[in-house]
């Protein structure tokens, strides 16, 4: 299989996802009870304005033609426009995205440094006390609920000891709590399987040619026993990226970040379905991309990928 | 001074709480440029044995006494950084299954030079030392099999960039642990007769792990027979097969497969007849349950190990023939 | 690739001897007591609490933690710790709900899909290809903001996000199983595709269901405390433990036990659904009981 052929699957891959999104979205948005044109204006607007969202949404058509047209917006990224700021939908979302991949990276990059270490030291000193607390913490940060640890954190650092902001983003140390908070969750996955795979693999014959090669430990630890261990680990970075956008719309709410997360929680309240679509269809797409990144990744550090498998 | 001595040397798995006496007071020395054998079925502790001598063995072994000299060296109570000076220029190791002891991830051509790098070759010379190295161990078009991964190799093909890895820092002594098993029939002569040509050549000496006596023959001076944890027969390769004195060693030639191994042209007239029954672990000879010639005190005292002629021995029976024919 | 072996297949008639082995491991153990103590008090919090979890007494809002009130009262006056066990009660009740229907509605239409095939299979299939690619906190975003936070809809959005999981994994058991002697028996003996399917099929693969259904119980949890957070949950004054949190965040600097309590008693089920779910796993799948050595 060539590198063209992966591409193309995988990004017929994404037009599938964006499209089922879309019809997702769309059959929700029909099954409102009630009448859309009316949530749409708002429920104390006057008739006529009702009567014009009718005509400019093209309500009054036949649903399939809805449909048709509503795909047709959403390939042109025609987002539509908020109800509530009538700005356009995009450039809202995207005003916003930076301060949601900000938060993202931030907290995955925390959550890779010390979630691979740490399962890695665990695994090479297993039983030790390391080790436990590597597994507590994996436990612990599998079931802890984003927003109460967020608040504890504010609690804590910002109005106890008052040294770091309990939310916005004015200074550049707002971002500190936030993406601890929102690290927590992601690290948990990534430290236990860090530690899993690392044992597995240091089991494996090819660790024990090795060091009977006369290498130094080292050297096999960080070339052979790492790279190796790195596919399962770099599968369960991949699938923290739906985590990381549950965790990212739960934390951009505890800290008033003002990222894409709170936008939709925020528009949700004020009813602004234009915005609230908009935004999860954004956010859906990035998300399918990163998926693909991720998957390219693996062929970096796998050549039987790569060069495609067997003899 | 012998390159490798192995005296009196014990270990026990420990399985749960449970512990599994695997080596019983062990002893095996090996010359310099000498190919030994050790043959036995799996649960012998030979594999076990061969781990021990790198210190790579499971982390469940306990390694309750003895030593293993190699050099003068003893490799049970040496630090990691001695060690890792042994492993590669003193002692190398060639594992059963090609496929899983190549790192899957790394050209083979690297997987060599990494060794010939960690241990004083410049970055260039590692390279054309890594493919003369697969051209001496068969490999065709080397030049260009240096970039190939692992899994664009047939497994013969990976067993001998694994001896040319095992060779590479011309080391005193090769373990190979069972290093044709993994293999088709053909491949498997192919391999034996590389491995007898490299350690002539080098004058390595070789210590082979086997259940194949027949595979022994071929690629040894000397064979060590070991059953249940214990050293049952050793001797010279062609008179052990000839002349075995242990019972379990006329079972292990009565039963052997007929390969293509040299030892079937020999006329066999060992006993067929064995007992059922599992290998014990208790306090006698771990054969007693299936040996057709067990006595009483086999069951309980485990046999001593006796020297006779070149051949050394631990068996009650035979014990009590040597004394006969003294007196 | 999955593979059963269905010799060492721990059947659900063992119930009894698949409690103990989960009750001698030290995390089965805690997992078990965690979750059975709060389930406990939630169970008894009307007749062990002489306090109302709805209507408080504004003379008495936000009292600090004393014996009369051991976890405080909240902005209106009512005691938290009736009200943390009743919103624990909800909580339970929406996650086993969720959990339970996504959990059901998968295993059915993944048992339909491995066992039919053809253009059935092929539609149902893409259907969870396209629900996996969309991250289910957003789905389940999009259908309570739409559709209205009642608890029936809460529950639906949950169970949403776990119905792709398990069509995946009952149909790669049921492509297995499909072609064993006793479904080839049946078959021949003329019983209806329905009939073989459910009574079965189905029974002897659920015991996946079951231990994955044990680890979803957490996330399910989460899942439905957040959107109580986000105020997408059940709405006030109706106490549910993410709910509480949600409405008392302003008052973290005034009166910090009102999001401790909830949340400590949220973490702990949580954690003890996880080591339980675990737990399980290990003891009813012959396969991972041996890494577990």
């Amino acid at each position: 299989m060539g590198a063209i052929s992966f591409f193309t699957k995988r990004l017929i891959g994404i037009a599938i996802v964006v499209l089922s999104v879309s019809i997702f979205m769309f059959i929700l948005l029909r099954s409102i009870p009630g009448d859309p044109a009316r949530l749409l204006a708002g429920f104390d607007a006057p008739p006529e304005v009702v009567q014009q969202i009718r005509e400019r949404y093209g309500l009054n058509d036949p649903l399939p033609l809805q449909l048709a047209k509503y795909l047709e917006n959403l390939l042109t990224f025609n987002l539509g426009t908020s109800v509530r700021t009538d700005t356009p939908v995009l450039n809202e979302v995207m005003s916003r995205l930076p301060y949601t991949l900000y938060l993202s990276l931030a907290s995955l990059a925390i959550a890779i440094a010390v979630g691979i270490p740490l399962g890695a030291y665990a695994a090479l000193k297993k039983d030790s006390i390391m080790d436990y607390v590597a597994t507590g913490l994996t436990s612990i940060g599998t079931a802890m609920p984003t927003f109460w640890l967020g608040l504890m954190l504010i609690l804590f650092f910002a109005v106890q000891l008052k040294c770091l902001p309990a939310g916005g983003a004015e200074s550049a140390s707002s971002i500190i709590l936030p993406a601890l908070t929102l690290s927590l969750p992601v690290m948990a996955p990534i430290t236990k399987t860090t530690r899993f795979t690392f044992l597995e693999v240091l089991r494996e014959d090819f660790v024990k040619l090795a060091k009977a090669k006369g290498l130094r430990k080292k050297t096999v630890i960080f070339k052979h026993v790492l790279r190796n261990a790195m596919i399962p680990v770099l599968t369960v970075v991949g699938l923290q990226m739906g985590n990381l956008m549950r965790g990212a719309v739960i934390t951009e709410t505890v800290f008033a970040w003002p990222g894409v997360g709170r936008l939709v929680v925020d528009s949700i309240f004020a009813r602004d379905y234009p915005m609230v679509q908009g935004a999860i269809f954004i956010l859906a797409l990035i998300y399918a991309f990163i998926n693909l990144a991720v998957d390219s990744l693996y062929a970096a550090v796998d050549p039987r990928i790569r060069l495609g498998g067997g003899a | 001074m012998r390159l490798l001595e192995i005296e009196d040397l014990s270990a026990s798995y420990l399985i749960g709480k449970r512990k599994e006496k695997v080596l019983k007071k062990v002893n095996l020395s090996i010359n310099r440029g000498e190919r030994v054998a050790i043959v036995g079925e799996s649960g012998s502790g030979k594999s076990t044995l061969a781990s021990i001598l790198l210190r790579l063995e499971p982390e469940n072994l306990l390694i309750e006494g003895g030593k293993v000299l190699f050099e003068g060296i003893d490799l049970i109570s040496a630090g990691e950084e001695e060690l890792e000076k042994v492993r590669g220029r003193g002692i190398s190791v060639i594992l059963q299954n090609p496929s899983s002891s190549l790192d899957p991830l790394y050209t083979v051509g690297e997987q060599i030079s990494e060794a010939l790098r960690e241990n004083g070759y410049g970055k260039d010379e590692a390279k054309r030392e890594a493919v003369e190295l697969l051209r001496s161990v068969g490999i065709p078009n080397p030049e260009k099999r240096y970039n190939s991964y692992p899994h664009q190799l047939s497994g013969g093909q990976k067993q001998r960039v694994a001896i040319a890895i095992a060779i590479a820092l011309r080391p005193k002594l090769i373990v190979a642990d069972e290093p044709t098993s993994a293999l088709d029939v053909s491949t498997q002569t192919q391999i034996i007769e590389l491995l007898n040509g490299l350690t002539r050549e080098y004058r390595t000496s070789l210590l082979l792990i086997t259940h194949d006596i027949g595979v022994a023959y071929d690629a040894s001076d000397r064979i060590v027979v070991m059953y249940g944890g214990m050293v049952m027969e050793e001797g010279k390769t062609e008179e052990v097969v000839r002349e075995p004195i242990h019972p379990y060693t006329s079972y292990l030639l009565s039963s052997i497969p007929l390969g293509n191994s040299g030892i079937k042209s020999l006329k066999m007239e060992a006993s067929r007849r064995i007992l059922q029954g599992n290998g014990s672990f208790a306090e006698g000879c771990p054969f007693y349950n299936k040996c057709p010639l067990s006595s009483e005190r086999c069951s309980k005292e485990a046999p001593r190990r006796i020297l006779v002629g070149n051949r050394a021995i631990s068996c009650w029976k035979a014990e009590a023939e040597v004394v006969r024919n003294v007196q | 690739m999955m593979q059963v072996r269905f010799d060492s297949l721990r059947k659900l008639g063992s119930i009894n001897s698949t409690f103990l082995m989960i009750a001698k491991t030290r995390t089965g153990l805690i997992g078990i007591s965690s979750v059975s103590s709060i389930v406990f008090l939630s169970i008894i919090i009307g007749v062990i609490s002489p306090y109302n979890p709805i209507k408080g007494n504004l003379a008495e809002a936000l009292r600090a933690p004393s014996l009369s009130h051991p976890f405080g009262t909240d902005e209106l006056g009512r005691d938290l710790f009736t009200r943390t066990f009743y919103g624990a009660r909800t909580s339970l009740l929406i996650s086993f709900l969720g959990a339970g229907l996504g959990a059901g509605l998968g295993t059915i239409l993944g048992l339909l899909a491995g066992y039919m095939g053809g253009a059935i299979d092929y539609i149902l299939m893409r259907i969870s290809d396209a629900l996996l690619s969309i991250p289910s906190i957003l789905i389940a975003i999009a259908l309570v903001a739409t559709l209205g936070p009642s608890m029936n809809n809460i529950v639906i959005a949950i169970a949403f996000g776990l119905i792709p999981a398990y069509m995946r994994l009952t149909r790669g058991i049921v492509v297995q199983v499909k072609n064993l002697e006793y479904v080839i028996a049946a078959k021949l003996l003329g019983l209806s595709s329905m009939r073989i399917m459910f009574r079965h099929v189905l029974p002897n693969i659920s015991y996946l269901s079951i231990s994955q259904f044990t680890l979803d119980l957490g996330g399910a949890i989460l899942m439905a405390s957040g959107l109580g957070f986000l105020g997408l949950g059940i709405q006030p004054p109706y106490p549910e433990l993410g709910t509480m949190i949600g409405t008392a965040k302003m008052y973290v600097g005034l009166a910090p036990y009102l999001i401790f309590f909830p949340g400590i008693v949220l973490l702990i089920l949580a954690l003890g659904f996880n080591l339980l779910g675990n737990t399980i796993r290990d003891v009813m799948d012959p396969s991972s009981r041996v890494m577990m050595k």
